[in-house]
């Protein structure tokens, strides 16, 4: 028998997250000395979300059985592996933002807040089992976002950021409320009691031969409200203008979080549905090539950072498809059992590669903030000119992020595709595996002519000894970004456990 | 005619009409007081649908405090002037159209050609009256999953407060 | 002429289609905005239509969410919007360039 007890017990690292968010508004806002004191809010943040990270380890040791709130969510591993992914993504951001806040002058507690907040929507929207758990998840870390898009008030380039991501944002969730309504439609046809849980669905679609016309409406329409969350390419407009404009410290945490939350989503939602993925599989496969293609040619041209880190993460948002398209194959060619590993592996590959990521893109995101002066961003490449000289330590951290975002060995980002190859070639697809290998070799160029500029261009007059004052957070969280970096893409084998926790959602 | 396919046709045409009118309009004032006409014409649909409950939120939340709020901040920002002539480029308008159209005749066929199926376990029809009671009891029934996403409203209401405050106040 | 669940639910399609288009042509973000709204409340009709055909209160249950949501997303709309107002000072909001790809 479950009762509300054992299920709020099954959520708790998501509880602890929103509660430390609270913790955190409620303190700065009532004690003025904790106000003053800049260190504390992220400190108590950062505890919370350790504690919450360590939660998660448990749960994912001891899954709870049976259905939690009626079903509306879930505490598999899976979930508990996004949530770990994204807590380790929280942490980096919140120590690249103490850096940042203090020397734009923006340090306000209710940063922290949100940050924390929107972390925790993301976790539901790894967790969720009911759609319209996950429309509501989508929108806490969806508005979390439009305020932090637009926290840097004084900045116009900020404020239009922000617009033009909550417009884009909210026309997208119209979308995916539609996209509920038809398959809460469409799941009467099917022999049940209309409903919206993705387990009972998945279910009942795999004991049927054609599924109803309103159902595949409304996938279609969901897939829309969620690619424009991750930033797909037909829906990828907003990403540069959006991740240019943010503050910085932002822009990475959006980058890492956003789409963590957008693939842990679209994972599920699509497992649910591999019964018919004959009807959509390969809409799935064409926009995974055209993001891949269509990000990697247009960060060649880009000589702001900013702005190519945002296409360059619509590119990798298209290696991420490769890796959903492969496990969601169950094409005639292949015995059940090979279908099998390759969606299990397909899910590990997909795990990994979130977790390189997310960490190289917060690194990369964090150097571009260790050298920013007070009140100055750096975002041009002439910024960049000659920094292996005036600041090696700097330059040679950029270049393990740039040699990991190009998937260069001895890097994580090395092995996260060739994990996503491999998964791509075991489920039979052979022509998508065979893209995306072209896609990052022309992604190799972009990153690299980052590493030319650095090293040997000459620096610009008066560029010398840029770096921000009070760096620690940022130094820390970059150290730490590039020690994973090169510690799990020599040792892959280490993030296993995280891997194999993923890969254990079953095919309904 | 019965009375409820009379009411369904004056309601749908009005609402058309309405919306139709809101997004020709330049004045946004005007887009505003189109759009409450419209949302009144749902609250109407809903009491049709035996959903009373909802057609009074439907009054008192978004023609009473949404759109309140969007005419204070066209007001407050002195909006009120007919748009600007600038359009966007001359292709986009006819696109959107086409597309429009497109896409409203896609998710029409999807639902028309294949009549809805009736419900397997037909309930007793005071069961679907939309009144107070019946929703507080399935709200926070632990058979059913809306407890959860109940309780998760209360946060994304945090954030949007949170949110207004820091965008909106003078000095931070 | 009964009618059926069908009606309301074609009747939704097209004010859903309408608020897109609306969203796709107009310039001023508080009319797109307002055509956002329009697609929701489409969406809560389909819901609601869907519910009383199933014989299932649930298809309020979604409406209720989705208000919830739709009472979120203007508050924080509408301060985004008064925020760019005060920090561009001009009341010409067309000036917000928002569509630069």
């Amino acid at each position: 028998m479950m009762n509300t007890e054992h299920s709020l017990s099954a959520i708790l690292p998501m509880q602890i997250v929103m509660i430390t968010g609270m913790l955190v508004l409620l303190l700065d806002s009532c004690i003025p000395a904790w106000r003053n004191a800049k260190i504390l809010s992220p400190g108590l943040s950062l505890i919370g979300v350790g504690i919450a990270f360590l939660s998660s380890l448990h749960i994912l040791n001891n899954p709870p059985v049976g259905k939690l709130f009626g079903g509306a969510i879930t505490a598999d591993p899976f979930s508990q592996a996004c949530s770990i992914i994204l807590l380790i993504t929280a942490a980096l951001a919140i120590l690249i933002a103490m850096t940042y806040l203090e020397n734009m002058d923006l340090n306000h507690g209710e940063y922290y807040c949100l940050v924390l907040f929107s972390t925790s929507g993301a976790m539901i929207m790894a967790s969720a089992l009911d759609l319209i758990v996950l429309f509501i998840a989508v929108e806490i870390l969806s508005v979390a976002l439009y305020v932090l898009a637009g926290f840097a008030r004084t900045k116009v380039r900020s404020e239009e950021a922000a617009l033009k991501y909550f417009l884009l944002g909210a026309f997208a969730a119209g979308f995916l409320l539609y996209g509920i309504a038809l398959i809460y439609g469409g799941s009467g046809f099917i022999g049940l009691n209309p409903t919206t849980n993705l387990a009972v669905i998945g279910k009942s679609l795999s004991m049927i031969s054609q599924p109803p016309a309103m159902m595949i409406m409304g996938l279609g329409l969901l897939l829309v409200g969620l690619g424009f969350k991750a930033g797909l390419v037909p829906f990828h407009m907003w990403t540069p203008d959006v991740y240019e404009g943010a503050p910085t410290s932002v822009t990475a945490y959006m980058a890492a979080a956003a789409k963590i939350g957008a693939f842990a989503a679209i994972l599920r939602v699509l497992n649910a549905f591999i019964p018919i993925s004959g009807y959509w599989l390969i809409v799935i496969e064409v926009i995974a090539v055209l993001t891949m293609f269509g990000g990697n040619i247009l960060a060649l041209t880009q000589d702001n950072v900013k702005r190519m880190l945002a296409y360059s993460s619509i590119a990798h948002a298209g290696y991420l498809l490769v890796a959903v398209a492969a496990a969601c194959n169950s094409g005639s060619k292949q015995s059940i059992l090979q279908q099998a590993t390759a969606h299990s592996s397909a899910f590990g590959a997909a795990a990994f590669y979130l977790l390189s990521y997310s960490l190289t893109t917060i690194g990369a995101f964090g150097v571009l903030i260790w050298l920013s002066k007070r009140g100055r961003d750096i975002q041009t490449l002439n910024d960049l000119k000659g920094l292996a000289r005036t600041d090696p330590a700097a330059a040679y951290t950029m270049l393990i992020f740039m040699l990991s975002l190009g998937g260069i060995p001895p890097t994580m980002g090395f092995m996260g595709k060739w994990f996503i190859f491999n998964a791509t070639m075991q489920s039979g697809q052979t022509w998508l595996a065979l893209l995306l290998g072209v896609a990052s070799i022309i992604s190799i160029y972009y990153y690299l002519h980052v590493v030319w500029v650095m090293c040997f261009q000459e620096p610009e007059e008066g560029t010398h000894s840029v770096r921000a004052e009070s760096a620690n957070g940022v130094q820390t969280s970059i150290y730490v970004a590039v020690g994973s970096t090169l510690l799990f893409g020599i040792l892959p084998n280490l993030v296993q456990p995280l891997m194999d926790a993923a890969s254990s959602l079953l095919r309904p | 005619m019965s009375g409820e396919s009379v009411s369904f046709w004056i309601l749908a045409l009005v609402s058309v009409f309405a919306s139709i009118m809101m997004i020709v309009s330049k004045n946004p004032v005007r887009s505003a007081l189109n759009l409450v006409i419209t949302f009144l014409c749902v609250a109407g649909f809903y009491i049709l649908l035996s959903a009373q409950f909802l057609a009074a939120v439907q009054i008192i939340v978004y023609a009473g405090a949404i759109m309140v709020l969007f005419l204070f901040v066209i007001m407050l920002l002195n909006l009120g002037a007919p748009e600007a002539l600038i359009e966007k480029g001359s292709l986009q308008k006819p696109v959107a159209v086409g597309l429009g159209i497109f896409f409203v005749v896609l998710i029409i066929s999807s639902q028309a050609i294949l009549s809805l199926p009736q419900a397997v376990g037909r309930p007793s029809v005071t069961q679907y009256q939309g009144t107070v009671e019946a929703i507080g009891l399935s709200l926070f029934d632990p058979r059913q999953p809306w407890l959860f996403p109940f309780e998760i409203t209360s946060i994304l209401l945090l954030v949007a407060v949170i949110g207004a405050i820091v965008m909106a106040k003078r000095k931070v | 002429m009964a009618i059926t669940t069908q009606h309301y639910l074609i009747l939704s399609a097209i004010l859903f289609t309408i608020g897109v288009i609306g969203v796709l042509i107009k310039r001023n973000p508080i009319v797109i905005f307002m055509c956002i709204e329009l697609m929701l409340n489409a969406v809560n009709l389909s819901f609601v239509a869907l519910g009383r055909h199933y014989g299932q209160i649930n298809g309020q249950m979604y409406v209720i969410f989705a208000l919830a949501v739709a009472a979120a997303e203007v508050s924080v709309g509408l301060g985004i919007i008064v925020a760019i107002f005060r920090s561009r000072e001009t009341i010409d909001i067309n000036e917000v360039n928002l569509m630069k790809f």
